[in-house]
């Protein structure tokens, strides 16, 4: 009862203090009524900053209209009674509540508020303050990227930012995630944005399996899950602004196009060192199954076939008694386990007014969910800042990175995730002796996919030295020369180890392979930045600069296999033939380019940049290219008519952008626009052959893109709100010219002839996208919260500069056709025919349109004709034929909108943290489900959705056929018993083809996930002085603690396929992101 | 002041410099390989750029189709499952577009190859040698093309047709024309060729020999499947393949299992033939049928051929069956233990570290065999012996490399003198039933006294003999599927009954039944017909018309709905030329 009691006190006050937050007139009027009769006393006091007195800032008593204005002196005087609260506000400053006691003068402080308009902010080849700035830009502070558990820094931008979608590409450990800033705008395999790291351009390298030199081991896709930004260690950063809009990225002209990125790290500030320790430990798991077969189940779904003569299939003894058997094998507990990881970091930081430092280490190790997985870094850095003389500053930042990635195949056909949920229960995973089992019937055998995944190892080493050397030299008054000199060293080594399988049923040899590639990249970059301001109003800024960079690469490459053991891994040790391979190449860039902005008296804004830039990935006819880009902006709050308004205290910022601007792409491979000679063996000895069509007019992919944008600040910027429209046209788009089979240009690359690279697409992406941060509760309990909404609409507008092209999707491997983008349609639209129920009997077959496996001659056959049963697909021309014409779009993998939101609260030493985020609209093909509901082998485990598979049953169960055969040889003794399913019979061989693309494979991918929660404790001063700490805070996190979805399948956040280009949202065994639970604590000392 | 005006000098000299050394910067052709500009300089240059199509640009067909579509489809080749057992591939299907897109990218390369070759800087001689190796390859993709899809484009030249930006608007052609142009492609290729080339490469009586194959082929092709087979067609056969058997001076093997041994990858009766290479650096360069048709274990690396089993009607037709006792069985057909293995033999080139290769060992012996499924897995009681090297030391000691995953060296013979002397006989007898004719007695007599050396000089040959005798000579080298498509041309009737006739099911019991014998020590062979016997539950597919033409892949309708319109006719002749 007490207890029950105290929970239901604690309840309302909880209730009350929400309230409060939410609507403190409501509450004030009520209490008060009392209040006004108690007596009121003059009270005088002084409102001042940093600075000195604060001239106009308001007074008020809270809940009421009373109040004034301090003067030239900061002073104000009013009246007011005990237990009331003065609120301080003003433009620029934290609003202050202060309680009326018995004191009769207050000095009160202000804070500036730091997320105000004078912030400075990375624009990119310097910096503008945060009021100036015309363009579309998003910024991210530490705070977003603590509150989550990320072990590489694009992880954080899932739902944190107006128009970025995040997507992970996989759930493995340390994997990469696709971001899109604004839209896919491209269909190149690069269409990431760019990410500059201190003004140096990260350098991604290969990231695709085989570039790495894992060959198919990871997929064929031109992604894989390998991040290039995971050897980048995110404790180190403070601050990334994402530049949306072509007027901010414009300054990186050729390389802008997919927005950009920019990330700056911590830097020491004066003072004595200080030294901070993070550590966090965490357990993840996968909490979703998929409700396969067991053993008893898959018996009678095989008896069936038996008893159906499908396929000719015997009797199995071992089936013949279902009640003896257990449950079986689950191979999916097998696959999966509770994954542990950790992460330290140390850092000290301090220095003089001169020279500052900031050292870092850092070491994490993640295992993940699907055995084997593993990631770990160690990283450090060292930051240094001198001002060596009044007009001399330089600095340089270093980091070194050493990452080891533990990779398995989990998507495709092939990979493991699809192993174990057609592997059939009965096939055991160990043997007797604990070594694995290895199962084989008549007709059938499994290669053990536990084996499969732990005697294979795909294991990437990664090494990374990156950073810059800088000037900053100030000749005269108000002129900047900056100079810098970054590098970007890179090398990987990938090595796959098979190791010798000597089972039953499978034997194999061991086999080597060593990778390694480098990379060298350098840039040099100068500009100069003029700035002044002019009579007080006319603030003017100038840049004019100069860059040049070099990337070089090289690999080798050595296999073999047959080693004596597999205890040493050396290719070396090999006793086959090695192979050798490797290769070298590089590409450059030289630009030029400028940047002016004019403000006028905080009110008008305007920026013009300009870029030109060269190439080496374009021929001599078309190597260089020029970038404009105009945006003005203007602050009508600062206007006076604006000021004298009522609006005004209601409006305390608002701004209207407008910013057009042109980008480039660049991204292609360098020499495309000749023919290279590839190298091929042959029994006739070495030979060479041209390897592709070559155009000599490939050139600049240009984009461009207008904005319209708006802030806005509420009631002294407690609630702010940010409006951008944008409208992004990429005309000339990179990519390979699509054409038909019949020009040659299909199939492995060492077999086709490539097609031509050229400028062949169109592609528009328009949306809008809305921000609102507010503060709805400030003081001693405090509430923040940060919603976006991204609304983004692409269409491929034109191709080829013909009428029937189109860019085709394949699901692995190249010939399954999934996805296609026609002209008119959004791209990566899923492609196939539309369902409609299954052929109910006979009758229905004859009555409906003919589907292809019609018998001509009308004898139906089970086996090879279409049967009873067997889908019904929608001629949707109408001609009386199921044919390829009758294919259409069955939905769009791109989302409507996608949204995020982050509530933060704080209470006393308590700090709580949820951020939710989803995707609506979007559609996932699940093809992982088509391989488990095909039911076109009897040795393949299926789901349990085909229980409700299409029966068949005897029309009249009493004809005796004379011939000995059996009724449901006879078509027209057939009849569906369940005619409403949607799943078609079973059948071996599938005659019909009903596991053709269509919408039965086609779900609903919208989610709305609890993507984190995190509850953090400040441990209070008092108590951390007596060990001589200086802050302690500990926290507890979930990450993905639940998803709201429909879709069935593990995970709804699928991407980019690790498996093909040109498609998107295609689920084939994707490594499902996983539930982690997680401790840390931040220390410093 | 002055430490300013350093610093102005430094700075204009840096932007000085960037602008003016920018051109050199950024021209960067590849690198690390040889490009259009600096290859085609010598005559070993230009020999060597056509050796790209005797292997990779096949591999895609190599890899599954050339043995699903000729051999599973005419029920030589027992897959279970499969559509081609059934005939019900759909457009989707792997092995057909993975088959579409080898044969087209042939075409485009040997086209693309033969025009750079034009300019190259390389003598005559070896220039037109060059020239003639492309038009040749182009006619075997294009012959391929038109017996598995029927009415195709014509694709003459993919640079000039990607420029003009018309693909797209391709239509179908006649496949008659189709024929005609693969005729009018190897005359160019005649003309170019030399009399003699280097071992393993295409010569002359090569491509006349296509030319006669060809000729056999299209000869029934306007009879509207019933009718009369064209004479003059039959005749240029018949005069292409005489010429080749007369005065090529080539001979057939001796031995017939000698044909698929590594050391006579090049042998004289290979007339065209994919040179496969184990080098891994690209792996499409390499035989991948070992993995396709091995059993498992019966190399060191991966193959799943267990269950691909050379059938029941290829069984009856060599007269041998699983059922027979291995000891007493009536193996009158050498080519039979060449083609597939049964219960009870023995290979001495493979395995030959360990003494010689055994089939019943192999299945039940783990000692021997430790790689091996548990038993016997083939539906029929056999597993396919062609295109096998042995094991991996076998394949070392043969090329002097090591086989890899799905590479090996092993050559794939395309098209063989013997195959040209079949065509010779058939070609004679033409629209009769049998051929009295002495060379073409002779021609039948040397390819069947070669494997049956009781076979005696016949006085006539029926064109069923013939027919059967193809069969057989050539099982499992990806042709009998095309003897029943030139069948369809002139008698659709003859040809649906002969699928409809077979016996393409499996067996039942097969595994008990050698088991026992091997555990007997190959003492006991006891049938019992109640266990094992021919499984006749599988009912028999569906057999029509359109099974002889494969339909075209989806995506390519996609691109071109023309495709699926009417084929048209096209004068060939006046419309291309080489």
């Amino acid at each position: 009862m007490d207890l029950n009691c105290s929970k239901k006190t604690l309840l309302a006050g909880f209730c009350s203090i929400f309230l409060l937050g939410y609507s403190p007139a409501m509450y004030a009027g009520g209490a008060n009524a009392p209040l006004s009769v108690q007596q009121t006393k003059k009270i005088t006091g002084t409102v001042s900053d940093a600075m000195g007195p604060v001239i106009g800032a308001s007074v008020v008593i809270k809940g009421t209209s009373n109040g004034v204005a301090t003067d030239f002196d900061g002073n104000f005087s009013l009246n007011a009674s005990q237990g009331q609260t003065l609120v301080i506000s003003y433009i620029g400053y934290l609003t202050k509540e202060v309680k009326v006691d018995g004191r009769a003068t207050y000095e009160i402080t202000l804070e500036e508020d730091k997320k105000m308009l004078d912030e400075v902010v990375v624009v990119g080849y310097g910096t503008m303050k945060k009021s100036d700035i015309s363009g579309s830009s998003v910024s991210l502070g530490e705070k977003a990227m603590k509150g989550s558990i990320i072990t590489s820094l694009d992880q954080s931008l899932q739902g944190r930012a107006a128009g970025v979608t995040a997507v992970s590409t996989s759930g493995a450990p340390g994997s990469a995630s696709s971001i899109r800033v604004r839209g896919q705008a491209t269909i190149n395999s690069n269409a990431e944005p760019l990410y500059v790291i201190d003004g140096v351009i990260v350098q991604s390298g290969s990231t695709s399996g085989s570039g790495l030199g894992f060959g198919s081991r990871l997929d064929n896709g031109s992604a894989s899950s390998v991040s290039p930004l995971s050897t980048i260690n995110p404790a180190d950063i403070v601050s990334m602004e994402i530049l949306k809009d072509a007027s901010a990225t414009a300054i990186y002209g050729a390389q802008g196009a997919n927005g950009v990125v920019l990330i700056t790290t911590k830097h020491g500030k004066a003072g004595e060192a200080r030294f901070s320790y993070d550590g966090m430990a965490a357990w993840s798991r996968q909490t979703k199954r998929l409700d396969m077969m067991n053993l008893r189940e898959f018996a009678d779904y095989y008896n069936d076939f038996v008893k159906y003569g499908i396929g000719g299939l015997k009797e199995d003894p071992y089936y013949s008694d279902v009640s003896l058997l257990g449950k079986g094998t689950n191979w999916q507990d097998a696959i999966f386990q509770t994954a542990f990881q950790h992460q330290h970091q140390f850092s000290a930081q301090g220095g003089t007014e001169k020279i500052q430092y900031y050292l870092s280490a850092g070491y994490m190790n993640q295992e993940g969910t699907i055995i084997g997985s593993k990631f770990d870094r160690l990283s450090v850095r060292a930051n240094l800042d001198a001002q060596l003389k009044p007009w001399l500053k330089i600095g340089l930042n270093a980091t070194f990175s050493n990452s080891n990635d533990n990779l398995k195949l989990t998507d495709g056909a092939e990979g493991i995730v699809n192993f174990a949920l057609t592997s059939i229960p009965e096939a055991p995973i160990y043997d007797i002796e604990g070594g694995y089992a290895s199962f084989a019937r008549e007709n059938y055998s499994i290669h053990n996919p536990i084996a499969k995944a732990m005697e294979q190892s795909n294991k990437l080493n990664r090494k990374k030295l990156n950073g810059n050397i800088f000037a900053d030299i100030t000749p005269i008054k108000n002129l900047t020369w900056h100079a810098e000199i970054g590098y970007d060293l890179g090398y990987s080594f990938a090595e796959g180890f098979y190791n010798t399988i000597d089972l039953p049923n499978w034997k194999e040899t061991n086999e080597s392979t060593w990778q390694k590639n480098n990379n060298t990249f350098w840039q040099l970059k100068n500009y100069v930045t003029y700035s002044n301001t002019f009579a007080g109003k006319h603030s003017v800024t100038a840049m004019v600069g100069q860059e040049c960079w070099e990337s070089k690469w090289d690999y080798e490459r050595v296999a073999n296999s047959n080693l004596p053991s597999d205890a040493v891994h050396n290719p070396k040790l090999g006793q086959n033939t090695p192979s050798v391979n490797m290769g070298f190449g590089s590409s450059s860039m030289a630009s030029f380019f400028t940047r002016w902005t004019y403000s006028y008296d905080n009110r008008y804004n305007a920026t013009y940049t300009y870029r030109y830039d060269g190439s080496s990935n374009f021929g001599p006819n078309k190597r260089w290219a020029g970038f404009h880009s105009l945006a003005a902006s203007w602050r009508f709050t600062n206007e006076k008519f604006f000021e004298k308004s009522p609006l005004s205290k209601f409006i305390s910022n608002g701004k209207i952008r407008v910013g057009w601007g042109q980008t480039g792409n660049s991204n292609i491979n360098s020499y495309v626009w000749g023919i290279t000679m590839q190298q091929v063996y042959s029994d006739l000895g070495i030979g060479y052959r041209p390897q592709n069509v070559p155009n000599l007019d490939v050139q600049w992919e240009k984009q461009e893109q207008w904005d319209l944008g708006i802030d806005l600040g509420f009631l002294n910027d407690r609630i702010n709100l940010t409006i951008d429209w944008y409208q992004k046209e990429s005309k000339d788009m990179l990519m390979e010219l699509q054409l038909p089979i019949y020009e040659g240009t299909h199939g492995n690359d060492n077999s086709k002839l490539k097609a031509p690279m050229g400028n062949y697409g169109h592609i528009r992406n328009s949306g809008l996208e809305i921000s609102l941060n507010t503060h709805p509760l400030i003081g001693k309990f405090q509430w923040d919260s940060e919603a976006q909404i991204s609304f983004n609409k692409n269409k491929l507008i034109a191709l080829n500069g013909t009428a029937s092209a189109a860019i085709m999707g394949y699901a692995q491997w190249g010939a399954t056709l999934v996805t296609l983008s026609d002209v008119g349609e959004s791209l990566y639209s899923f492609y196939g025919y539309v369902t409609d129920g299954v052929y109910k009997d006979l009758e229905d077959l004859e009555t409906s349109p003919k589907p292809k496996k019609y018998p001509a001659d009308g004898n139906f056959n089970s086996a090879n004709t279409v049967w009873i049963g067997d889908l019904k697909f929608k001629d949707l021309n109408g001609d009386g034929v199921i044919d390829e014409n009758d294919r259409t779009n069955i939905g769009s993998p791109m989302p409507k909108f996608t949204y995020g939101w982050t509530n933060t609260f704080r209470y006393m030493n308590f700090d709580l943290s949820i951020f939710i985020n989803g995707t609506y609209g979007n559609k996932v093909m699940n093809l992982t489900k088509r391989g488990l509901t095909t039911m076109s082998s009897a040795w393949s485990n299926q789901h349990t959705d085909v229980n409700g598979r299409a029966r068949l049953e005897p029309i009249n169960p009493n004809i005796v056929y004379t011939d000995g055969s059996k009724w449901y040889q006879h078509a027209d003794n057939i009849r569906v018993s369940n005619p409403e399913t949607s799943i078609p019979r079973a059948i071996i061989g599938d005659p019909n083809d009903n596991d053709r693309i269509s919408d039965r494979y086609v779900e609903d991918g919208s989610y709305l996930r609890i993507k984190n929660i995190s509850l953090g404790y400040t441990v209070p001063k008092k108590f951390l002085n007596k060990f001589g700490l200086e802050n302690l805070r500990v926290y507890c996190n979930i990450q993905n603690l639940a998803t709201i979805t429909n879709y069935s399948g593990y995970d709804p956040e699928i991407g980019v396929s690790t498996m093909s280009p040109n498609v998107y949202g295609v689920d084939y065994g994707r490594y499902p992101s996983p539930t982690t639970y997680s401790f840390g604590l931040n220390m410093s000392f | 002041m002055k430490l300013s005006n350093i610093k102005y000098i430094t700075l204009s000299v840096i932007v000085g410099l960037a602008l003016t050394s920018c051109e050199d910067f950024l021209d960067r052709p590849n690198e690390d390989g040889y490009n259009d500009g600096n290859y085609f300089q010598n005559d070993a240059q230009t020999k060597a750029s056509t050796n790209t199509l005797y292997n990779s640009p096949w591999y895609d067909f190599l890899s599954r189709g050339f043995f699903k579509i000729p051999e599973v489809m005419s029920g030589n080749l027992y897959m279970g499952g499969e559509p081609y057992m059934t005939f019900t591939v759909n457009g989707t299907d792997d092995a057909l577009v993975w088959t579409s897109w080898s044969l087209w990218a042939v075409n485009a390369q040997a086209n693309t190859i033969y025009n750079r070759l034009k300019t190259a800087n390389a003598s005559d001689a070896v220039k037109s040698a060059a020239m003639g190796e492309c038009l040749a390859w182009k006619a075997m993709a294009y012959f391929y093309l038109v017996r598995i899809f029927g009415d195709v484009p014509i694709v003459h030249d993919n640079s000039s047709e990607i420029a003009a930006g018309d693909y797209n608007n391709k239509v179908k052609v006649n496949k008659a024309d189709v024929y005609e142009y693969i005729i009018m492609t190897l005359e160019k290729a005649i003309d170019l060729l030399p009399e003699k080339n280097d071992a393993g490469r295409i010569d002359r009586w090569a491509a006349k020999g296509l030319l006669a194959k060809v000729y056999l082929t299209k000869s029934g092709v306007n009879a509207n499947g019933n009718g009369q087979r064209d004479a003059s067609d039959l005749a240029n056969a018949a005069k292409n393949a005489k010429e080749v058997i007369q005065e090529s001076g080539k001979k057939l093997m001796s031995n017939y299992e000698d044909l698929f041994k590594g050391e006579n990858n090049k042998c004289e009766e290979s007339l065209f033939g994919w040179r496969w290479s184990a080098e891994q650096a690209n792996y499409t360069c390499g035989n991948c049928l070992m993995s396709e048709l091995a059993m498992s274990g019966f190399d060191e690396f991966q193959s799943w051929g267990d269950w691909t089993a050379p059938s029941t009607d290829l069984q009856d037709a060599f007269g041998v069956s699983p059922l027979d006792d291995p000891s007493q069985r009536s193996d009158v057909d050498k080519r039979r233990k060449a083609t597939m293995m049964m219960a009870g033999d023995t290979y001495s080139q493979w395995w030959q570290d360990k003494g010689g290769f055994d089939y019943l060992r192999f299945l039940y012996d783990k000692d021997y065999a430790p790689g091996s499924n548990e038993g016997l897995q083939s539906a029929t009681g056999a597993n396919v012996a062609k295109h096998q090297y042995g094991n991996n030391s076998d394949h070392q000691k043969t090329f002097g490399i090591s086989a890899a995953k799905q590479c090996s060296s092993q050559a794939t013979h395309v098209l063989r003198l013997a195959d040209v002397y079949l065509v010779y006989v058939e070609a004679m007898i033409g629209n009769n039933t049998s051929t009295s004719d002495a060379t073409a007695l002779d021609a039948f007599y040397q390819v069947r006294h070669r494997a049956v050396a009781g076979f005696n000089m016949p006085t006539s040959v029926t064109l069923d003999q013939v027919l059967k005798e193809r069969r057989l000579e050539l099982a499992l080298e990806g042709d009998y599927w095309f003897d029943l498509v030139r069948m369809s041309y002139y008698d659709m009737n003859k040809a649906i009954n002969t699928i409809k006739n077979q016996r393409r099911n499996g067996y039942y019991g097969l595994g008990d039944l050698y088991k026992s014998y091997y555990d007997s020590k190959r003492t006991t062979w006891v049938v019992d017909n109640s266990k094992m016997y021919y499984e006749t539950n599988t009912p028999i597919p569906n057999v029509t018309a359109s099974v002889f033409t494969l339909p075209f892949p989806d995506e390519d309708v996609v691109y071109n709905p023309h495709l699926l319109e009417a084929s048209q006719h096209v004068d060939v002749r006046s419309e291309f030329a080489y």
